[in-house]
């Protein structure tokens, strides 16, 4: 089924200022760019339908477990990990080139929930 | 606020599956965090196996700035053998470079106390959409 998609005016301006080979290129950008809109509101209200939703609370618990694991496995608290990790005063692990940036997105995730969301990390 | 968040990981989530000529996505070693670490945690993490048996692995932190943006980002992309091509991250280790804190390393990952050199990022707003692209344009054309 072919599906039909509405071209905001913004958009013919900005397409009357591109000329020459690149107008078919920006042309195809911005078509694939509104399907793929289209599908991503249509994945979404599929998802709705058949998953339950996290609560805060729960995507918290999730995540500060996570982040407990990498302070027990290298033996640091988050913050000072992130100070480290972030000015080159630690390195990546060679043995898991990508762990520590995992670690780096979870602290950062659980700090802005904790500001967000009041929790707080057990004693 | 968080309507944003997901959004954009739908968006992501629509771009990765509208990859599938590139993308093996019935390879057991592909995972996408869930919708709701968007939405609420506002991390999305990913490893998306290729084709060609290369791999890619996306650890992101998202904030808001208008639109929402990836404050924190890493891109590990690694070929077959499990030799890293090129990484494009964010930390703030590299003041040196023209383009800081966005940064690229080349190449095979450096012999242990060896250095991993930076260069400026070869892509003007890094993200998880322009970061695909350049592996397509590079790779796979």
């Amino acid at each position: 089924m072919s599906t039909l998609i509405a071209i905001p005016d913004e958009l013919v301006e900005q397409v009357k200022s591109v000329t020459g080979m690149k107008l078919e290129q920006f042309l195809l950008d911005a078509a694939r760019r509104q399907v793929r809109q289209i599908r991503a509101q249509q994945l979404r209200t599929e998802y709705e339908h058949t998953h339950q939703r996290l609560t805060p609370q729960q995507v918290y618990k999730r995540t500060l477990d996570q982040v407990a694991a990498f302070e027990l496995k290298y033996g640091l608290p988050s913050e000072q990990f992130l100070r480290e990790f972030e000015s080159g005063a630690l390195n990546e692990d060679r043995g898991d080139w990508t762990a520590l940036y995992r670690w780096r997105i979870m602290a950062y995730s659980l700090r802005r929930m904790e500001q967000e969301y009041g929790f707080t990390r057990p004693a | 606020m968080a309507d944003k968040f997901e959004v954009y990981y739908w968006e992501i989530y629509a771009f990765i599956f509208d990859s599938g000529d590139m993308l093996a996505l019935d390879d057991p070693a592909f995972s996408l965090s869930d919708v709701d670490e968007a939405a609420i945690g506002h991390a999305i993490y990913a490893v998306l196996p290729f084709r060609n048996a290369s791999r890619l692995y996306a650890e992101i932190f998202l904030a808001e700035d208008g639109e929402v943006i990836e404050e924190r980002y890493a891109y590990v992309y690694y070929d077959a053998g499990g030799e890293r091509i090129l990484q494009y991250d964010n930390r703030s280790h590299h003041p040196e470079i023209a383009t800081h804190p966005h940064h690229l390393h080349k190449g095979p990952l450096p012999a242990p106390g060896g250095e991993d050199r930076a260069w400026k990022t070869d892509i003007e707003y890094v993200n998880f959409e322009s970061v695909l692209l350049r592996i397509r344009e590079r790779f796979f054309s």
